[in-house]
């Protein structure tokens, strides 16, 4: 039960802020850009909050990451998950370890 | 060990920016420090001999903080620092070939500068986990006593910020920052450097950060 916790808060945490990249790069194809600064202006300030504008104009051809501050929030989520399921999470980490090791001795 | 793979992968291609790392690593009870990666369909193991990580126990001293390096392969102008950051470059560059979908290896310690990123977690108890594994069918009691036990780990993210020099081609995705533009970005965050601007050594460097970004 415990490891279907964890993983689907860690593989959602990543899906999340992939989808919310993918929504970024949408953001700055070629054709979108097309749509007029105002609207794309709005968009952006309702999808990112308006913080994030300057960054994403400077980086309208090339943005391929989060912005910093959504991996920042990425980055409080993930260690929000790890310190909560530590000790889950290192048991297996133990298991495996061990699992490996066992190999390399039999090799 | 594949939840942990897809998660690095996922971090490393659509998170971060090129250029950056994000891995795992974790150490035993005898104080090892090492990475899983995958090789074909089996995990393997490779151990880091060198590292910050090393000094979990006096960086970390609350695990439930995010800690920061900025600028972290920036020895100061003295050079005193330049051979431990190399070997810190180094071996993350090694972390960085094990990684699954990671370009830190190509990039250029002088022509760029990454922000680190340090996410600590342990158990609380040797017991506790002793006692979680015993109720496990996945290993066995045998393994359990001969000590083999992983109790730490860091989740580390070093994250390409730009070029060094601005009038250098820009970085992809970056800005060509100077080293003093990304000086004045990052006052705000008040670090603990010494007056000449040089970290106070690998282990010191990282800070945690200010409250109000937390």
């Amino acid at each position: 039960m415990e490891i279907h916790i964890f993983r689907s808060a860690t593989e959602n945490l990543v899906e999340v802020c992939a989808d919310q990249t993918t929504k970024i790069i949408e953001l700055n194809k070629p054709k979108q850009r097309k749509v007029g600064k105002k609207l794309l202006t709005a968009k952006v300030n309702k999808d990112l909050g308006g913080g994030q504008l300057e960054g994403l104009k400077r980086n309208t051809k090339d943005i391929l990451a989060l912005p910093h501050e959504e991996y920042m929030e990425f980055l409080r989520d993930l260690r929000d998950i790890l310190n909560y399921h530590k000790d889950y999470f290192l048991s297996k980490v133990t298991i495996y370890f061990n699992r490996v090791t066992q190999q390399d001795i039999e090799k | 060990m594949e939840t942990i793979n897809n998660i690095e992968a996922c971090i490393n291609a659509n998170l971060i920016e090129k250029g950056s790392l994000g891995k795992f690593i974790f150490r035993d009870n005898a104080n090892q420090w090492f990475i899983f990666y995958k090789k074909g369909n089996v995990f393997e193991i490779e151990y880091l001999k060198y590292g910050f990580w090393r000094h979990f126990k006096t960086i970390f001293t609350d695990r439930r903080q995010i800690y920061e390096a900025q600028d972290i392969f920036y020895g100061g102008t003295s050079g005193k620092f330049d051979d431990t950051l190399l070997k810190l470059f180094d071996i993350l560059q090694r972390i960085g070939r094990r990684t699954p979908k990671n370009e830190f290896r190509f990039f250029n310690k002088a022509e760029y500068m990454w922000d680190l990123y340090a996410l600590p977690f342990s158990i609380d108890s040797l017991r506790e986990l002793q006692s979680t594994l015993l109720n496990s069918t996945e290993i066995s009691d045998d393994q359990i006593n001969k000590g083999a036990l992983v109790t730490h780990g860091i989740f580390i993210s070093v994250n390409c910020v730009g070029r060094v020099n601005p009038q250098s081609n820009a970085h992809p995705n970056g800005d060509g920052l100077s080293r003093r533009e990304v000086r004045s970005r990052l006052s705000s965050f008040e670090l603990a450097r010494r007056e000449d601007g040089s970290p106070l050594a690998v282990e010191k460097v990282l800070v945690k950060l200010p409250s109000r970004i937390m």
